[in-house]
């Protein structure tokens, strides 16, 4: 594979549109924290991938579920596993939250990721409070960025082709002339 | 401070200081000139060398209920010596720093600009080059980044009737 940087090079002369909705992507994906890898299929001109690594979309959603949950406890340790196509996130609290305190934060999380199309469920023990689970939908979650990447290019009005999909514990997202 | 040809930051804050004061000590005259017309005095016919026409002043503010001590000239000289010791040539000399500031700035934003759509530079590089010019450029909203934890076999267990009921709702 040629140095990524001479990659995206041969992209911006050789590609127009398609380099740019890359790299719009590319941008977009680093505003949220989610550092993608560029592939490029040598001899295929008007093919190229985004590449985001399953681990690095697990912590992004673990952020946006620490946001909320540190309202209740600085102190969270989380842990997090993806089995299969849900994405399982177990969160720790150093103090007992009041169960209002729970309902609220685990409707305003599904809330949240339900307006991104992403099924959620947030559940905890009643007995013990201080262990709170998040089950995530892993498949809506590959969606979401499928239609994310879709509305850059529908802005841009670019004529690129775009296919979202996982291969070998990686997102990838295929954009085509 | 020297307004060369050569203007740098310090220069410019300089500039941007002395007409900050500038206008704050033209508000204060304003408002007094404003206070004595609404007392039916025209400050212009006001001669301050001559005391009878102070005098008729003084009078005319007592008439309508104004104590003449209630604008203290002195303490208002105090506070804004370093204005009135100012030659006015500063002042404009200050407003043209800012505005050839202001220019160039312009056209570093643009020149920024055009750079980022023509060669396609990474932020590390556009923040370079707004380095020269003494811009700052918005950071990339990278957000911390934390290690997650994989959850032990035996936590995952407890987990895995929950997990199977997700599935089904699906």
């Amino acid at each position: 594979m040629k140095d990524k940087r001479q990659q995206v090079a041969i992209l911006e002369r050789k590609r127009g549109q398609l380099y740019q909705a890359l790299r719009e992507n590319l941008a977009r994906f680093a505003k949220m924290g989610i550092k993608a890898e560029v592939f490029i299929p040598q001899g295929k001109d008007n093919t190229a991938f985004l590449l985001i690594d399953e681990n690095t979309i697990a912590r992004y959603f673990q952020r946006r579920i620490a946001r909320y949950l540190r309202q209740i406890d600085r102190n969270i340790t989380i842990k997090g596993k993806l089995e299969s196509d849900v994405l399982v996130l177990s969160v720790t609290a150093s103090i007992t939250p009041k169960r209002e305190e729970l309902d609220k934060v685990s409707n305003k999380i599904k809330e949240e990721l339900g307006k991104d199309g992403i099924r959620t469920e947030v559940f905890y023990d009643v007995k013990d409070y201080t262990r709170i689970n998040t089950l995530m939908d892993f498949n809506d979650i590959v969606s979401y960025f499928d239609k994310k990447v879709r509305e850059t290019i529908e802005k841009s009005r670019y004529k690129v082709e775009v296919a979202t999909y996982r291969e070998s514990n990686v997102l990838a997202i295929r954009f085509r002339k | 401070m020297t307004y060369s040809s050569k203007i740098t930051i310090a220069d410019l804050l300089d500039a941007v200081d002395k007409i900050n004061k500038f206008v704050k000590f033209g508000e204060r005259v304003g408002r007094i000139i404003g206070q004595l017309a609404s007392c039916g005095i025209d400050i212009s016919k006001i001669n301050p060398y001559d005391i009878n026409s102070l005098i008729a002043m003084a009078v005319r503010l007592r008439s309508q209920g104004y104590n003449v001590t209630d604008v203290d000239i002195e303490e208002l000289r105090e506070e804004f010596r370093e204005i009135l010791e100012m030659d006015l040539d500063e002042i404009n000399k200050a407003n043209r720093t800012i505005r050839r500031f202001i220019s160039t700035y312009k056209s570093a934003s643009s020149t920024l600009s055009v750079v980022n759509r023509t060669v396609g530079a990474g932020l590390e590089q556009m923040q370079a080059l707004a380095q020269l010019f003494g811009l700052k450029m918005p950071k990339e909203e990278v957000e911390e980044e934390e290690e997650i934890e994989e959850l032990e076999e035996e936590e995952l267990e407890e987990l895995k009737e929950a997990i199977k009921a997700f599935r089904k709702k699906r």
